[in-house]
């Protein structure tokens, strides 16, 4: 009997076409995610590391292959199933924070529950529980351009939390913050992952930010190159590991960043 | 090299700003064919009096109109430009900041970009002469309709209009050129990279101030509404009113701004509806940012509406009381009481083929009870109403100094000339004809009359038909007696009335001018005619021959409502450009947000659906409120109509007639804007 994960990819490809030329960003890669998992994926500018997020987001679609949702596959939807799945399961984290500068802090958390068609009571309940776990109950009446970058990416993950979804996609969230927000950022996802028990897919080609990853996914070339599994490693070891690995297959020159 | 960027970025401008450059095709168009009908050749030989080139009443009129008309329409283009090229510098600063960075010199820059906008307006402009002579068909025809006329297309491209339609647009677009190009010398790099970041901000602030401002220009629409439903307006009440009416458009959109921002913070229902807190948003903050220019664009649609819809109004009147005022193919009066109008009969007789033709004459018996009574029961007599030295002028000059009386024999004579039943009269009877405008205003009162008259006959009731009653039966009255009581009066003045088989010539009236050794126009004015109180247009004529005033009446009216119809044009296709562009710009600008929406869930289709109803409250806005203030200015011209006329003009019908023919071009620029708008933000 096949083991059953939570998220499931299975030959997942996607090309691009231009005129002669056939360019595979994604080539047939397999992966799974579990329940309340926190699984990075790192790798170089062009690896494809976006290309698999805006897929499993359902922003993009896929050329071949398939990705399950507890089962349900997404490869198959229609443009207006999708979005209502996105609605449903799906929670965004961006580097740029897309907060939607004319809504206050409180009213881009509540947005996705509002397009859901949650009640007025459900909606205040929810706002306040994740506004004071995240700290950021007292930034609710402000507007974006009015708060810090890690403000605003904490509020981002409010949002992204507030519809209970199956899984949160954060791009390169920490990629706009100073070392401080960014740390707070990652306690924040962990947070959001142990307590609120949410299963994150962050993808990052920062190795710091990947330490917080129980699992790490390595991307080259469209391909998995490697996979790093935490365990019991310290943070230490866990990180040289990461080093060791980011070296192998060529990766950034993690000490310019 | 700068040349061919200039090209280049021309095609790009054209191409981005479709709806900008459609307009300013539209607009040359509109100017063209509208100032060509100052220099057509057959205009210009209605307007003009034989070969000493003397302007008409007409001539002067739509001269006059035109000009006014043309110097309205050069401030609003120069407004439109003026707003274009300052917006599109805005959102083409990150460009211009990059030349500056390669080495460009602001001199430089600042002449790229008035090739650029010079390009694209040359090639507005030439499209827009060539569409323009294609309107100028349309619009003569109409013209010609109009005025009763058939219109036989004759391509005539004046060289007049070309060149004042050329220095129209020429003079708003250095004059805006040039205010933007001091505006790139005052700039740094910095500012031009960040011009275009510059999001738009929520500002809550003043929000109780302007929720008081807002009562504010309610209270005064209001005000507006009571003043004029209860007739208090007066000389200054207008003016204040019209003071605060400016204030009232800038202040409603900030007010009500300001209500939807509190409602938000004061979490009302339906921001937890659905998509309704992001569009509830967008539109109060959008609003709070473009206050002014909303403000500007209701007054721009209410001076649109209340234009048509008045020269709609004119239309009908001109319809409607043509007949009224000219019943008579040919009348002719003389105060020569022994005329017997032998020369104008055989004149007559000569280019015509008459009906019937009747000479007679009207009576005075020395006493002048009824024109003293109207002079102390009308309006426009009165002191209350116009300057008291206007009045007592119009009072020197309103009736005949005896009032005039006419026997029954010939009253139904004539009646039966117009196809009217005849009246009988008791011997102990008389009747009085009076002009419909005039019964309506003193109907109310009109038991008190026969008491104020010492005819020593019983009162019989009062007709109203159409009864050729500007000084030739009488002047707004005529008094009809039994023809015995005729024989102790004097014969006042000789009349002839003709009705005609077919059409009478027009030029039948200089005729009968030339036989009299008069010419039409001139001496009209030194003539012993009186008019009445009739207000509006009419001219005193002793000889009147139908065709000829019909003409020239139609033609007056024209030049009232041709005018108007320009202003309203040209005014509604500034507004919605304006809207139209905004609306794209915030497209390009703010796509991020549909893309955010997208990606929290919203499908394509919801998406749509947002931009329609966003563009649709946007789109709104503005037409409301001066739907609301025009609509109350055209019931207050429609009420003075009946006053002036004693018509009862269906202005509601006029409005709304208005209205849907403005909605028609509204719908063409909403669709054109929610199609862009679509493809802007698609990812």
């Amino acid at each position: 009997m096949t083991e059953h994960h939570y998220i499931e990819v299975k030959n997942l490809v996607k090309n691009y076409c231009t005129g002669n030329v056939t360019l595979n960003a994604v080539d047939h890669v397999n992966f799974y995610v579990d329940k309340g998992g926190f699984i990075g994926i790192m790798g170089a500018s062009g690896s494809g590391k976006t290309t698999i997020l805006n897929i499993l987001s359902t922003i993009d679609t896929m050329s071949d292959g398939q990705v399950f949702y507890d089962k349900i596959d997404i490869s198959r939807m229609n443009e207006a199933e999708r979005s209502d799945f996105r609605q449903k399961n799906l929670g965004f984290v961006f580097q740029d924070y897309n907060l939607l500068d004319t809504l206050s802090i409180e009213e881009n958390i509540m947005l996705p529950m509002a397009l859901s068609g949650e009640k007025k009571k459900e909606i205040e309940s929810r706002i306040k529980n994740i506004s004071e776990t995240l700290h950021i109950e007292d930034i609710l009446g402000k507007f974006p351009y009015e708060v810090s970058g890690g403000q605003k990416q904490r509020a981002a993950c409010a949002r992204a939390l507030v519809n209970k979804p199956k899984l949160i996609l954060a791009d390169e969230p920490t990629g706009a913050l100073d070392s401080k927000s960014s740390t707070m950022l990652l306690r924040t996802l962990q947070v959001m992952n142990k307590e609120f028990g949410a299963t994150i897919l962050m993808v990052t080609h920062d190795v710091f930010s990947a330490c917080y990853c129980e699992r790490i996914l390595f991307l080259s070339d469209g391909k998995i190159c490697a996979e790093l599994n935490r365990e019991n490693m310290n943070k230490r070891d866990y990180l040289n590991h990461i080093l060791d690995i980011q070296s192998k297959i060529g990766g950034e020159d993690i000490y310019a960043e | 090299m700068l040349n061919k960027l200039a090209l280049r970025n021309a095609w790009r401008l054209w191409k981005d700003y479709l709806n900008y450059f459609l307009t300013l095709c539209m607009i040359t168009a509109i100017t063209f064919s509208f100032h060509s009908l100052l220099f057509s050749k057959d205009i210009y030989e209605m307007i003009h009096y034989g070969n000493n080139g003397e302007l008409s009443t007409a001539g002067t009129m739509l001269i006059a109109f035109m000009s006014v008309s043309t110097v309205t329409i050069l401030i609003i283009v120069a407004w439109l430009i003026n707003y274009m090229t300052r917006f599109i510098l805005e959102k083409r600063s990150r460009e211009f900041a990059i030349y500056l960075l390669s080495g460009m010199r602001k001199e430089q820059i600042a002449s790229l970009y008035m090739k650029e906008n010079l390009y694209l307006g040359v090639c507005a402009l030439f499209a827009g002469l060539i569409f323009g002579s294609g309107l100028q068909q349309v619009l003569f025809f109409i013209f010609y309709k109009s005025i009763g006329k058939n219109y036989k297309v004759n391509v005539e491209i004046s060289t007049g209009s070309i060149i004042l339609t050329v220095i129209l647009y020429g003079v708003c677009f250095f004059a805006a050129l040039f205010r933007n190009r001091k505006k790139f010398f005052h700039m740094e790099i910095i500012n031009l990279i960040n011009m275009d970041k510059q999001n738009e901000t929520v500002n809550e602030k003043r929000n109780a101030l302007w929720k008081r401002l807002f009562f504010l220009s309610i209270g005064n629409i209001l005000l507006l509404y009571f003043l004029i439903f209860t007739g208090g307006i007066t000389k200054w009440t207008a003016i204040f009113e019209m003071i605060g009416l400016i204030f009232t458009f800038y202040f409603f959109y900030l007010g009500l701004s300001a209500f939807l921002m509190n409602y938000i913070k004061g979490k009302g229902k339906l921001i937890y509806k659905r998509e309704y807190l992001f569009m509830i948003r967008q539109f109060s903050s959008k609003m709070r940012n473009t206050c002014f220019v909303l403000g500007t664009l209701s007054l721009l649609f209410m001076f649109a509406l209340v234009g048509s819809s008045l020269a709609f109004m004119l239309s009908d009147y001109q319809n409607k009381q043509l007949d009224v005022e000219y019943p008579f193919d040919i009348i002719i009066i003389s105060d020569n009481t022994s005329n017997d109008f032998s020369k104008e009969e055989s004149l007559i007789n000569d280019n015509i083929n008459p009906r019937n033709i009747l000479k007679y004459c009207v009576y005075q018996n020395g006493t002048s009870d009824m024109g003293d009574y109207l002079y102390q029961n009308l309006r426009i007599f009165s002191d209350r109403d116009s300057d008291p030295v206007v009045a007592e002028g119009k009072r020197a000059v309103a009736y005949y100094d005896y009032d005039v009386y006419m026997g029954i024999s010939d009253y139904n004579r004539l009646r039966e000339m117009l196809d009217l039943t005849p009246v009988t009269l008791q011997d102990d009877q008389y009747l009085i004809h009076i002009a419909n405008r005039v019964y309506q205003e003193i109907k109310d009162k009109s038991a008190e009359l026969p008491n104020s008259l010492n005819i020593g006959l019983d009162f019989a009731g009062f007709k109203t038909e159409g009864f050729a009653q500007n000084g030739h039966n009488g002047t707004d009255y005529l008094l009809v007696v039994p023809d015995k009581k005729l024989a102790g009066m004097k014969k006042y003045f000789s009349l002839m009335a003709v009705m005609a088989n077919g059409d009478v010539p027009e030029y039948l009236s200089e005729c009968l001018y030339d036989l009299t050794g008069k010419i039409r126009g001139y001496d009209e004015l030194a003539d012993y005619i009186k008019i009445g109180s009739e207000e509006l247009f009419l001219m005193p004529a002793t000889i009147q021959v139908k065709s000829r005033e019909v003409l020239e009446l139609k033609f007056l009216m024209s030049t009232l409502s041709f005018p108007l119809f320009y202003i309203g044009l040209v005014f509604l296709c500034v507004s919605l450009t304006v809207l139209s562009v905004q609306q794209l710009s915030d497209s390009n600008k703010y796509k991020f947000r549909y893309q955010i929406l997208n990606k929290l869930g919203m499908g394509k289709k919801r998406i749509k659906q947002v931009v329609a109803k966003q563009l649709f409250f946007y789109y709104l806005c503005p037409v409301i409120l001066s739907v609301i203030i025009s609509a109350i200015f055209i019931l207050y011209v429609g009420r003075q109509f009946v006053i002036y006329t004693g018509i009862r003009t269906e202005w509601i019908l006029y409005f709304c007639i208005s209205l849907t023919s403005f909605l028609g071009i509204y719908i063409l620029y909403f669709s054109i804007t929610y199609f862009q708008f679509n493809k802007n933000i698609k990812p």
